[in-house]
């Protein structure tokens, strides 16, 4: 079931229509906190004014006439703040729970959305393009089976580096944050092929490929055991695919297969979040575009490796 | 005094530019003689299948006899001279044979024929992989006897251009195997 991001656009028009109301209900809510803030600071100054006017002319009035007003205002602050908040985690919880399992489904018929669920910290270690971390987050998760035993998983993670050095102060490098898709394949690669970040130092010179495109060189990397295998594998298709992503889109690929497994990463940062401050098309927009982009390249290395006899 | 370190310096800094740079010329050759030598294996299989098609084929196609007296000709001057010309040659001759055989309806349900078939899919797709290897080699190698500052070197030690490995496209795609 593939279409285009229109049709599927027009096909969620009922669930953007709640969500259309919880923005409304938001922008209403975030327009208290707004007045809110205006009147604790207007208040604050007439207290200024009546001061300096002598009309309240004790310091221990003063202090109790602040006193009050600060405890009301913090209070009243609260009270807006928390409300916009809850009307902002109902609007993630419609999105989540309506408006992205829709899409989901309508990109391909076979996957299904799970929030809270993520891949395993393993299975990115597995990976072998996983960057060094030592705290790990996962959910958003995406899975489903394209043929008897060929499973699409991918979920948003956020891997990151987490230092404290001796004076207690604590470092914080985020070191992936996007999209980790594990692909069990139809058959078994004996062969290790890799396609990373261009570098000037390669990992390894013997194993690295040229494959007659410039453009694609100037992005990425190409490594395998098995050179020719690696060019049946990543057809020219794919590699235009590839290249498109990385260059219309700005988003960092790698991507590796070893044995019956194809690893992806997609630095996207956050995924798959409402964000109700943004405009949901252009936020679909982009989870459409990088998840029908997966979906197709699975799909597309399981036909190249369903066609070269191994 | 510092003035000439600074002259040795420079001389020192070039020396070992040109250095590493008819280096990486010379690793780039390597690395297209291994890519082209991947591809002779693909054609020499591609091009061994050619006894067995023939035979497989003589018994519905009596009247090519020309047709594989040429083909087998240019096998020969294949083997013999191994470059990509004569390769294209027999290359063109070979698809125009599966083409005409396709046209036998009693052929295509040969089992012996079939199997060809088969494992010219298999040797097709290795090639052309291969091919993509050595041409992106090639493309490589070219953008650096092209380039500045390169360029100087390839002139000095005479790196010449060379050129891509292209195989007859349009009559390979048109080869029409059932699996």
């Amino acid at each position: 079931m593939y279409q285009n991001f229109e049709g599927i656009y027009q096909n969620l028009i009922d669930q953007i229509g709640n969500l259309a109301q919880e923005k409304e209900e938001y922008r209403i809510k975030m327009k208290r906190v707004y007045v809110t803030v205006i009147a604790i600071v207007s208040i604050f100054l007439l207290i200024g004014v009546l001061y300096f006017h002598g009309i309240i002319v004790d310091y221990s009035q003063l202090k109790l006439v602040l006193l009050v007003t600060v405890i009301l205002s913090v209070i009243a602050l609260i009270i807006v703040v928390v409300k916009a908040v809850n009307v902002s985690a109902k609007f993630n919880s419609i999105f989540k729970k309506q408006v992205l399992p829709k899409m989901i489904l309508n990109i391909d018929e076979n996957l299904t959305y799970k929030p809270k669920q993520g891949l395993s910290e393993k299975q990115y270690k597995d990976s072998d393009i996983a960057i060094d971390f030592n705290t790990f987050k996962s959910e958003d998760y995406i899975s489903g089976f394209f043929a008897d035993n060929a499973l699409l998983e991918m979920s948003e993670i956020n891997a990151q580096f987490i230092t404290v050095n001796q004076d207690g102060v604590v470092n914080v490098i985020d070191s992936f944050n996007g999209i980790l898709v594990v692909a069990t394949l139809k058959k078994t690669v004996n062969n290790k092929i890799k396609i990373v970040k261009n570098s000037i130092w390669k990992l390894d010179r013997k194993a690295n490929i040229r494959i007659a495109s410039l453009e694609f060189e100037k992005y990425f990397d190409v490594y395998a055991d098995d050179k020719v295998q690696a060019m049946q594998i990543f057809t020219s298709d794919i590699i235009d695919k590839i290249l498109y992503f990385a260059q219309e889109l700005k988003i960092k690929v790698q991507i590796s297969i070893k044995d019956n497994k194809f690893y992806m990463t997609f630095e996207t940062g956050e995924m798959y979040e409402g964000g109700i401050t943004k405009n949901t098309k252009d936020l679909l927009s982009r989870y459409y575009l990088v998840t029908s982009f997966i979906v197709d390249i699975v799909k597309k290395i399981n036909k190249s490796i369903d066609e070269i006899v191994l | 005094m510092e003035a000439i370190y600074i002259i040795i310096g420079i001389i020192v800094v070039l020396l070992l530019w040109v250095i590493i740079t008819y280096n990486n010329f010379i690793i780039m050759i390597k690395g297209m003689e291994q890519s082209k030598s991947a591809i002779d294996v693909y054609l020499k299989q591609r091009f061994d299948l050619i006894p067995n098609l023939i035979e497989c084929v003589k018994t519905y196609m009596n009247y090519e006899k020309s047709t594989f007296e040429k083909i087998t000709a240019l096998r020969n001057e294949y083997n013999n001279k191994n470059d990509f010309d004569t390769a294209n040659k027999v290359n063109s001759e070979y698809n125009k044979l599966i083409l005409l055989a396709e046209q036998y309806p009693d052929l295509k349900t040969d089992s012996q024929f079939a199997l060809l078939q088969k494992n010219l899919v298999k040797i097709e797709s290795q090639l052309q992989a291969a091919r993509r290897i050595y041409n992106g080699d090639i493309t490589m190698y070219n953008a650096k006897v092209k380039t500045i500052p390169s360029n100087i070197i390839a002139n000095i030690f005479n790196f010449k251009e060379k050129d891509l490995f292209e195989i007859d496209a349009d009559e390979s795609k048109n080869i029409n195997i059932n699996m």
